[in-house]
């Protein structure tokens, strides 16, 4: 690590600050190659990285917000969150914005849409709600009935390109319930915010389908933070080929924009199969761009790396992360795909992804830890993976992680530890070294939140349902963390859903902060 | 006088209302099915409605919810409905469903003579991997399912006829509807029950299969693996089977069919 490193990392200015003062440790080594499924079975086992052996504070958690109460929408469905944060300065006056967008449900209908909720309060309170535009067509009406998959990043620096721009990347398309959906035309948009979340763009065409059978789907979306790429935009996507035994006609592809996401450049395919679920993560020592995904025709978590230098995007040969244990729905019937979630890790100089499966020593679920390069118990592409979080007892799903000053990992998922029905869970938050390894002292901390009147705390239902709901059983695919240095710290804000039974709620978007 | 006469006239409103007040057993679930295609899963929901037939307020109140279910406990909860207006327990009562994971539940609950209850099974599908909305609760229609107002003693035979689709037989020239069948029992004890399911078929009363299952307390259950299949039939008589359910503890019992050809689905709906 040099201070080089930290000038475009993705950190506030305090907590830049305060990295500089601690850069008295050697610099780690830096990422090798992948090593890839075209490179006759090299094998890359990296020594293990050195870490900044400062004591971790205790998780500590604070009651989350509900950020759709007050809303007139506040008893529509919500699911899918994402969340970010930073820093924004108005006339001499730094703010802390804290963003988070889902899709919210029109009830007796078919359409969803993402609204963004954007904070100024430390910590986040009062939120402003806002619709991300669609485009209208021709005649005025608009192109598409729904917006999904949020997913939120930004360029958190004053310099480079668009600073303090926020990005939401996000499908457009029209939802039937049936399989008309895929038969209509759709597209990957990125909608953005100069103002902190409150006010948003049209959206910016990433890809577009026709129809036919064929659908965009679940984008992905990484801000560079390398100074040479300071500000890219990067959005991958899958085209998914629905129709009956074509599946493995699917399409992941990327592309990259230089101005903002105003334009973007011609995509590139990074590979043709039963393929979805991507994401994306950039290493803001190299400006190498990383992209994982769940590969279903071989049930397994792959990745690939941009090639070189070019001025082309262009990604070479994949290497597996992980194999097996992919799962649709956990106990209940929730709907729970294998969603990866990835971040590059500068102070550990590790490439790192998060996902829940089926653990194979317990069979039950489970989220998993994977890292690039490895320590030990290294698979054939140098990948490590560990089964994270205190307690393996029930399930446990959908992880959203970032790294901490330290370089230590802290993930928030859902668990149902409490319930011996293995159907109502908490909001959880976990700690553990970038090895994998665990933070001695650093319990898991359950997301505590008030309930019904007189009871302080209770869990959440996801099979609860009632009227309004769309959805049955669905909370969304994933949910988000982010780590950022507050006026009163360093935070992990997760945003995350909460289907409150004992209030007849079905589905509010939460933000809870967690020091790390 | 006229005051005691008031009084005698509101203790005989109060005394009818109480008498006229029934138990009534509505059977409630929701379960992910097996895929329709690479890109659906069926589902199965439920809901309940009622309707107050009265001149008066109706109260309906939930007794108990079965299968362990109701976390908090929303028993004693009453459902009010105006004179000649409707409700559904979707959107008026959604508390009054089990969470713990089981896929069929049972709401006992207590209701005036002149409040109609209709029990409705929806037939939808999930998407797998597929952009949200993608749940379609109603996409393959809706089946009526029984509602209870009293349960079978334990020993006493309770006969469902005409357990299949249509005919079936081992003969293969005979014309062949196949379907299976499905046995749901509700153990309404507070011991475990043990229940005797007999598939015996229309043509001549023979026994085809038989299987015993242990059912515990205040549970409801789907036993499943029949085939709704004649066999050895003589040249006259149905080519249809029966079922006669025998419980150790006071129950219910309902058989459903579904046919081994294709999706569940229903484009006809008839109610009484």
């Amino acid at each position: 690590m040099t201070l080089a490193r930290i000038e475009n990392a993705h950190l506030s200015s305090p907590l830049y600050y305060a990295l500089k003062r601690l850069l008295v440790k050697p610099a780690a080594a830096a990422t090798p190659p992948l090593s890839t499924a075209a490179d006759d079975g090299a094998v890359v086992r990296a020594a293990g990285q050195s870490r900044l052996f400062i004591p971790a504070p205790l998780l500590t958690g604070e009651t989350p917000a509900n950020v759709t109460d007050g809303w007139v929408l506040t008893d529509n469905q919500d699911a899918e969150p994402t969340v970010i944060a930073l820093d924004r300065t108005v006339n001499q006056v730094t703010y802390t914005n804290t963003i988070t967008a889902a899709m919210t449900y029109e009830p007796h209908t078919f359409t969803a849409n993402i609204f963004a909720h954007s904070s100024s309060s430390v910590p986040p309170a009062n939120f402003k709600h806002t619709e991300l535009p669609i485009p209208a067509d021709v005649n005025g009406n608009p192109e598409y009935n729904n917006t999904g998959d949020p997913l939120l990043a930004a360029n958190v620096y004053g310099s480079g390109v668009w600073p303090k721009r926020v990005y939401c990347s996000g499908m457009l398309f029209s939802a039937t319930g049936d399989t008309g959906t895929f038969y209509l035309p759709s597209a990957i948009g990125l909608w953005h915010s100069d103002d902190g979340g409150q006010a948003w763009s049209a959206p910016s065409g990433v890809a577009w389908q026709n129809g036919g059978g064929l659908i965009t789907d679940k984008p992905s979306i990484a801000v560079s933070y390398h100074s040479g790429t300071l500000g890219y935009v990067y959005v991958s996507w899958t085209v998914r080929d629905t129709r009956s035994g074509q599946g493995a006609n699917s399409q992941l592809w990327v592309s990259r924009s230089k101005d903002g996401g105003a334009t973007f450049e011609q995509p590139v395919v990074v590979t043709w199969d039963n393929v979805n679920d991507s994401a994306l993560a950039v290493d803001s020592n190299t400006g190498t761009v990383y992209i994982v995904w769940v590969n279903f025709r071989f049930g397994d978590i792959r990745v690939a790396q941009s090639i070189g230098t070019s001025p082309a995007l262009a990604f070479g040969a994949h290497s597996i992360v992980s194999s097996g244990g992919l799962v649709t729905f956990v106990a209940g019937g929730l709907r729970a795909p294998t969603v990866p979630m990835a971040r590059y890790n500068w102070i550990a100089n590790r490439l790192m992804v998060m996902w829940h499966g089926v653990n194979s020593q317990t069979q039950g679920i489970d989220i998993f830890y994977s890292f690039y390069p490895c320590t030990s118990e290294c698979n054939t592409y140098g990948w490590q993976t560990v089964p994270e979080a205190q307690d393996k007892t029930r399930d446990q799903f959908q992880p959203g992680f970032d790294y901490d000053r330290y370089g230590d990992v802290v993930a928030s998922f859902y668990s149902r530890r409490d319930d011996s029905s293995n159907i109502l869970y908490y909001e959880y938050v976990t700690k553990f070294h970038a090895d994998g390894t665990s933070v001695t002292g650093v319990n898991d901390v359950r997301v505590s939140w008030q309930c019904s009147p007189g009871v302080t705390d209770c869990a959440a239902d996801p099979t609860y349902s009632n009227g309004n709901t769309v959805d049955g059983n669905f909370v969304g695919d994933y949910e988000d963390a982010w780590i950022w240095t507050y006026p009163d710290g360093d935070k992990l804000v997760s945003s995350f859903i909460r289907i409150a039974r004992d209030l007849a709620k079905i589905g509010d978007v939460y933000v809870g902060r967690t020091t790390p | 006088m006229r005051g005691l006469t008031i009084l005698l006239f509101a203790c005989t409103l109060a005394s009818a209302g109480h008498l006229m007040a029934e138990d009534v057993y509505v059977v409630q679930g929701s379960a992910i099915g097996p895929q329709v295609d690479q890109n659906f899963m069926l589902v199965w929901s439920s809901d309940a409605f009622f309707y107050n037939a009265g001149a008066v307020v109706s109260h309906v109140t939930l007794l108990h919810i079965s299968n362990g279910g109701g976390r908090p406990d929303p028993s004693g909860d009453v459902l009010v409905i105006p004179a000649r207006s409707s409700r559904s327990l979707l959107v008026d009562k959604s508390t009054w469903s089990a969470n713990t994971g089981a896929p069929l539940w049972v709401l006992h609950l207590d209701a005036p003579a002149d409040t109609l209850t209709e029990d409705a099974l929806y037939i939808g599908s999930v998407g797998i991997n597929l952009p949200s909305p993608s749940t379609s609760r109603f996409r393959f229609g809706k089946a009526r399912l029984p509602v209870f107002r009293s349960l079978a003693p334990a020993g006493q035979q309770q006969v469902h006829l005409a357990t299949s689709l249509g005919p079936s037989s081992n003969n293969p020239v005979e014309i062949q509807t196949p379907s299976r069948l499905n046995v749901t029992i509700y153990n309404a004890g507070n011991v475990a029950a043990a229940a005797l399911i007999e598939i015996r078929q229309h043509c001549d009363d023979h026994l085809v299969t038989s299987k015993t299952v242990t059912i515990p307390a205040d549970t409801i259950v789907q036993v499943s693996g029949f085939e709704a299949k004649t066999f050895d039939c003589p040249p006259t008589g149905e080519r249809f089977v029966y079922t006669v359910v025998t419980v150790d503890q006071p129950s219910f019992s309902f058989v459903s069919n579904l046919s081994n050809a294709a999706t569940p689905t229903t484009s006809i709906s008839i109610t009484e």
